[in-house]
């Protein structure tokens, strides 16, 4: 589903990505994990398109098709689902009429009819009860006014709405409480099927309880530079990043 | 004509084929406003040192100076564009009267439905009732002397209107003023005017609307006066939509009764230099006055909302609430200022501008000022202005939705809380209509 050859990315005249490869297939969950300054929100934004990256070498490739030149409207269309690391918050724009131009506009690009406003109402419902939003959010303007945990539920709802094949989760665990971190998990278990892929980032092993993932990556200094299974990620809570310096 | 000189000659071309410039209206007092209008003209001209007054401080008018303009001769037979027929097929303009170029058009006219309730009627064809009501109170509410625009709309001074709600009279459906100025091979000027005298207990709306298709430089300066009596409504929506070389200055004076309300929505977009100017004289206790606003900017726009409001007496209530949305290398400015009187205890009042930038080369001055002279009042004001960030854009883009119909979401959640205020949901939704056909 997702491949990434050789790719190096900067920003203005800094570069962060030095040669990444990382192949994704259907069915599959990875998490990349990695110190503070590592670069795997990069690598998350620029899946996704965030405009100010820069490529300089590389290729990355969703469903083989390349997707450096697309806008990230585009990609998203494609089925690639960015859950931000700070959600932004959009003053005067409801939540509702967000996530539902949000989901037309994808339906419509699957040649599927919009779902009428209460078939919309309904869906809405059942998700933010099962997400645990409060239903007093949805009538507000899309994140403005959220606490940190609330941003982060308004993240996995967007996503179980979109059903995306590829949800690539920027940090979502960062800030959450216990039930908050469970319910993520759960998000992404739920979602998960044999036809998509979700890519956790995170600096923790934490949601890893919750989310068992079939490959966890470790990204120092902008390269992969270990590979496992679940395993590597206890390893790396047990003896720090440290200890993958010290053996690579 | 023989009064014309040189000052005249340096803006206005074509004046010698104004028929109504050589004839005398029937009513006196039109007849006494073109004078002094006239007089002070050309006593003060554009006077060069207007761009330093606080008044203009912000806006140069000399570009218009700088132009000569012609008044339109006759009215040239005017074809509706599909944006006009979609204005006059709304049905919040049932009742309307369509002004092209400065004179009535009699063919896309229509108030038959409400002229039970209240008299209107052009200056030209008036009866005795309504001579008398011009007479009395036509320009009571300008200040000739002191403001240049006032004092040249007054000088040509022709087929203005005059809307006289009856005491008692509750009109809901909307008196609907379109003026069209057409593109034509001459600089157009037009000075609309229009007289509103709502008398006691009664509630009416009116939609004022200036739409130009000018593609040359084209000035419009209308003047409205409006005198709300004693526990009379009056909900006044106004919208200018302007061209990229049009000039627009509007004049709007409005005097409150005891215990009457203004409520007004102001929409402005486009122009290359727009002045809005709204005075407010709350003269008598328990008036209140709630002013919205919306201005869009782009290109080289500049959009201008000047607004005074006078507190006289006590128990007095006002509300000023203005958002811009500015793109491009626009500008906007608001300026307002509450002024509450030393006997006027009991006042509330408060203002608000809030700026939505999509540019980084866009400009706004936004200046809201309370001057209080009484102790006991409760007022409050403030002004923002805030960026819209590449993040916001790319978080709506990473959702499918592209970067115009993400622009546009915003641009429209930032107005709804304007345009909500609307109370009338035809009303309302008419002012979408326009915002979605101009959005940017």
């Amino acid at each position: 589903m997702l491949q990434i050859e050789n790719l190096h990315v900067s920003i203005g005249e800094i570069q962060i990505l030095k040669g990444i490869n990382l192949t994704i297939n259907s069915g599959e969950i990875h998490a990349i994990m990695g110190p503070n300054g590592s670069g795997k929100s990069t690598l998350a934004n620029v899946i996704a398109g965030k405009p100010e990256y820069i490529i300089n070498e590389g290729t990355i490739k969703f469903d083989n098709v390349l997707i450096h030149d697309l806008t990230p409207d585009k990609r998203a269309n494609m089925g690639i689902f960015l859950a931000f690391q700070y959600p932004v918050e959009l003053p005067g724009i409801p939540m509702k009429q967000f996530i539902k131009t949000a989901l037309d506009v994808k339906l419509k690009s699957q040649n599927i009819k919009e779902t009428t406003i209460r078939e919309f109402n309904k869906i809405l419902k059942v998700e933010s009860e099962n997400i645990g939003i409060n239903p007093k959010l949805i009538k507000r303007s899309v994140n403005e006014g959220f606490s940190g945990g609330e941003k982060k539920r308004n993240e996995m709802l967007q996503m179980a709405l979109l059903k995306p094949k590829l949800s690539v989760l920027d940090e979502t665990d960062s800030g959450l409480d216990i039930d908050a971190l469970k319910t993520v998990g759960q998000s992404v278990n739920k979602l998960s099927t044999n036809q998509n892929a979700t890519l956790i980032v995170t600096h923790y092993q934490r949601l890893l309880n919750y989310v068992k993932p079939t490959r966890v990556h470790v990204l120092i200094d902008g390269k992969i530079c270990k590979s496992g299974d679940a395993q590597l990620s206890k390893d790396l809570e047990l003896k720090g990043y440290n200890w993958i310096k010290s053996i690579t | 004509m023989n009064k014309i000189n040189n000052i005249i000659d340096d803006h206005f071309e074509n004046l010698d084929q104004i028929k109504f410039l050589n004839t005398a209206s029937k009513i006196s007092k039109i007849n006494e406003l073109r004078k002094s209008g006239m007089d002070s003209f050309l006593k003060y001209g554009f006077p060069a040192e207007i761009s330093n007054s606080e008044k203009w401080k912000f806006s140069n008018i000399n570009p218009i100076a700088r132009e000569k303009f012609s008044l339109v001769p006759h009215a040239p037979k005017y074809t509706t564009t599909s944006f006009d027929n979609k204005l006059m097929n709304h049905p919040a303009n049932t009742n309307r009267l369509v002004f092209i170029n400065g004179e009535l058009d009699k063919n896309n006219t229509d108030i038959s439905s409400i002229i039970d309730h209240c008299l209107i009627t052009t200056f030209n064809s008036t009866n005795l009732e309504s001579n008398e009501i011009i007479n009395n109170n036509l320009g009571n509410l300008i200040n000739i002397e002191n403001d240049i625009f006032s004092a040249i709309n007054s000088a040509f001074l022709n087929d203005g209107l005059l809307i006289y709600v009856k005491k008692g009279a509750q009109i809901s459906q909307p008196i609907s003023i379109i003026f069209i100025t057409t593109n034509q091979n001459i600089k157009i000027a037009t000075f609309p005017r229009i007289l509103v005298i709502c008398e006691e207990d009664s509630t009416s709306s009116i939609i004022e609307g200036h739409i130009s298709y000018s593609n040359q430089p084209s000035l419009n300066a209308p003047v409205v006066e409006i005198q709300i009596n004693n526990n009379a409504n009056l909900n006044h929506y106004r919208y200018m939509i302007d061209t990229a070389k049009g000039f627009h200055i509007g004049n709007t004076k409005v005097s409150l009764g005891e215990q009457s309300q203004y409520n007004s929505l102001s929409f402005s977009t486009g122009s290359k230099l727009a002045r809005n100017a709204v005075e407010i004289n709350m003269n008598e206790k328990y008036s209140y006055c709630n002013l919205n606003g919306l201005y869009i900017t782009k290109d080289k726009n500049h959009i201008d909302n000047h607004i005074n409001i006078n507190h006289k007496n006590t128990h007095t209530k006002s509300n000023i609430f203005y958002k811009g949305i500015l793109k491009d290398s626009s500008r906007a400015v608001f300026s307002g200022r509450v002024l509450v009187e030393r006997n006027a205890q009991k006042t509330q009042a408060t203002q608000s501008d809030k700026n939505l930038l999509l540019s980084p080369n866009v400009r706004i001055n936004t200046k809201p000022s309370l001057e209080i002279y009484a102790d006991d009042v409760q007022c409050g004001h403030g002004a923002t202005a805030s960026y819209f960030a590449d993040d916001a854009m790319f978080y709506m883009q990473s959702r499918g939705i592209n970067k115009k119909a993400s622009e546009q979401l915003l641009i429209k959640g930032f107005a709804n809380e304007i345009l909500e205020q609307i109370p009338s949901s035809l009303i309302r939704k008419f002012f979408y209509d326009i915002l979605i056909h101009r959005s940017i």
